[in-house]
């Protein structure tokens, strides 16, 4: 695990020190070369091993599936809280925080939702890089993460700093399970929505001219969303004029 | 594991094309006819899904009516194309248009394949210029319990409405073509993104 984080930072850091990396608005791809290989890899990797895995994952019973959903969100929701919280969204962070407290006791470890029945309704993820997002710091250069894909300098510092700030990270590294538990759910959630999204990347690869280029488009345009929500703008009244 | 571990929102993408399937509407009627216009297309699109009876060509047929008669898809392929567009000649731009009608009923048959348990809502409608208006809807699928936002962004030509262009939970789905086709643009040749929507337009 610690090579794979030097490798990362190290990525990073290159991607961070490339000319344009923070002057331009629209995402340069600096390094295309090395990401378009790093994402040959990935799709290699996911034909051959996660794929298989996440189908077979699929065979599960739906409780169960709806299970690990339910606690790998869960697991996730500290990071939320703490983010909705640094984005100015105090009141959010706390309807997290709540959600968190009763889905992790009732919930029995969050596998089930009781704080949906009660009428906190789950809400959107957020992490660090979206939160740095909306502080004003730009992306970077688009960078492809072995395993992990698309990213940027800004959203894979908000990953590492959304693991090392995550509260729940030092509760379990410090408790019996240890640190290696928490990482074990990071993979299972990441199984899980590979899982619940086999089909979608199926039709994307059926349709797709450069899949490569989709998912950075996809990328890009998500996180963009995900950045405007939580700095209260909107851009689909700019936008719905750009066709002409 | 692949790029598509971190994209939680592929699957929403993907989905761009549930409106197309059911339709149940509730409007704050801002603007009622945009919002009576995405009904007719979803419910005529139903139709068409629901048609067990039609062959495959047959049903591609009767998408590319769809198509046609509620997506302008020659704005769109020029949209996509971005500046591209001006240093291409007439017949040049003819041939890509005809290639991208063709890519964009096939890309949205499969698709459509996919997804028959939706509901679409019609949630609220806003004119965001003198001619373009904005419908948003949130579409439910029944099978997972998700619900997805999707506005439509149509624009009135002087005689008729036509969408321009779908956004699901923030996904536009002309930027997305445009950057793709932008990418081969800038990485090989318009030629060459001519033979790749021939390949792909002649495999099943």
């Amino acid at each position: 695990m610690k090579n794979y984080l030097l490798i990362v930072i190290t990525f990073l850091f290159i991607s961070l020190i490339s000319k344009s990396a923070f002057a331009v608005e629209q995402l340069p791809d600096c390094n295309e070369k090395i990401n378009r290989a790093i994402f040959n890899f990935n799709m290699e990797l996911d034909k051959d091993v996660i794929k298989p895995i996440a189908q077979t994952y699929n065979m599960l019973p739906s409780p169960i599936k709806t299970g690990v959903s339910n606690g790998t969100y869960n697991f996730n929701t500290t990071k939320t809280a703490i983010n909705e919280i640094l984005q100015g969204h105090v009141e959010d962070g706390l309807i997290s925080s709540s959600r968190f407290v009763i889905n992790s006791t009732l919930g029995f470890f969050g596998t089930f939702d009781p704080a949906s029945e009660m009428g906190i309704k789950k809400r959107s993820r957020t992490d660090f890089g979206i939160t740095l997002g909306a502080w004003g710091v730009p992306h970077g250069c688009y960078a492809v993460l072995p395993v992990f894909g698309p990213s940027s300098p800004r959203d894979g510092l908000g990953r590492l700093v959304g693991i090392y700030a995550d509260p729940f990270y030092y509760v379990i590294g410090n408790s019996d399970p240890g640190v290696e538990t928490y990482y074990s759910l990071e993979a299972l959630d990441l199984l899980n929505f590979r899982a619940e999204n086999i089909k979608a990347t199926d039709s994307l690869e059926k349709s797709s001219i450069d899949l490569y280029a989709t998912y950075k488009s996809l990328f890009l345009q998500k996180r963009e969303t995900l950045v405007n929500n939580a700095s209260n703008k909107t851009s689909t009244e700019k936008e719905s004029s750009d066709i002409r | 594991m692949s790029q598509i571990f971190r994209f939680n929102y592929l699957k929403k993408f993907t989905l761009f094309l549930l409106p197309f399937i059911f339709i149940t509407t509730f409007s704050f009627a801002n603007e009622p006819s945009a919002e009576a216009f995405i009904v007719k297309l979803s419910n005529e699109a139903k139709t068409i899904v629901n048609n067990k009876a039609l062959d495959e060509q047959s049903r591609l047929k009767k998408i590319e009516e769809l198509c046609t008669a509620y997506i302008d898809l020659d704005k769109l392929a020029n949209y996509t194309l971005g500046d591209f567009k001006d240093k291409i000649t007439a017949t040049q731009k003819e041939n890509f248009n005809k290639l991208f009608k063709q890519y964009f009923v096939k890309s949205i048959s499969l698709k459509l394949n996919d997804f028959a348990d939706q509901e679409l809502k019609i949630k609220d409608s806003k004119k965001v210029s003198d001619v373009n208006i904005v419908v948003n809807s949130s579409i439910f699928s029944k099978k997972d319990g998700q619900e997805l936002m999707v506005d439509w962004r149509i624009y009135f030509n002087g005689s008729s409405l036509k969408v321009l262009d779908l956004v699901v939970e923030g996904l536009s789905l002309a930027r997305t073509q445009k950057e793709e086709f932008a990418s081969i643009l800038a990485s090989k040749s318009f030629d060459e993104l001519i033979k790749i929507l021939q390949t792909k337009n002649s495999t099943k």
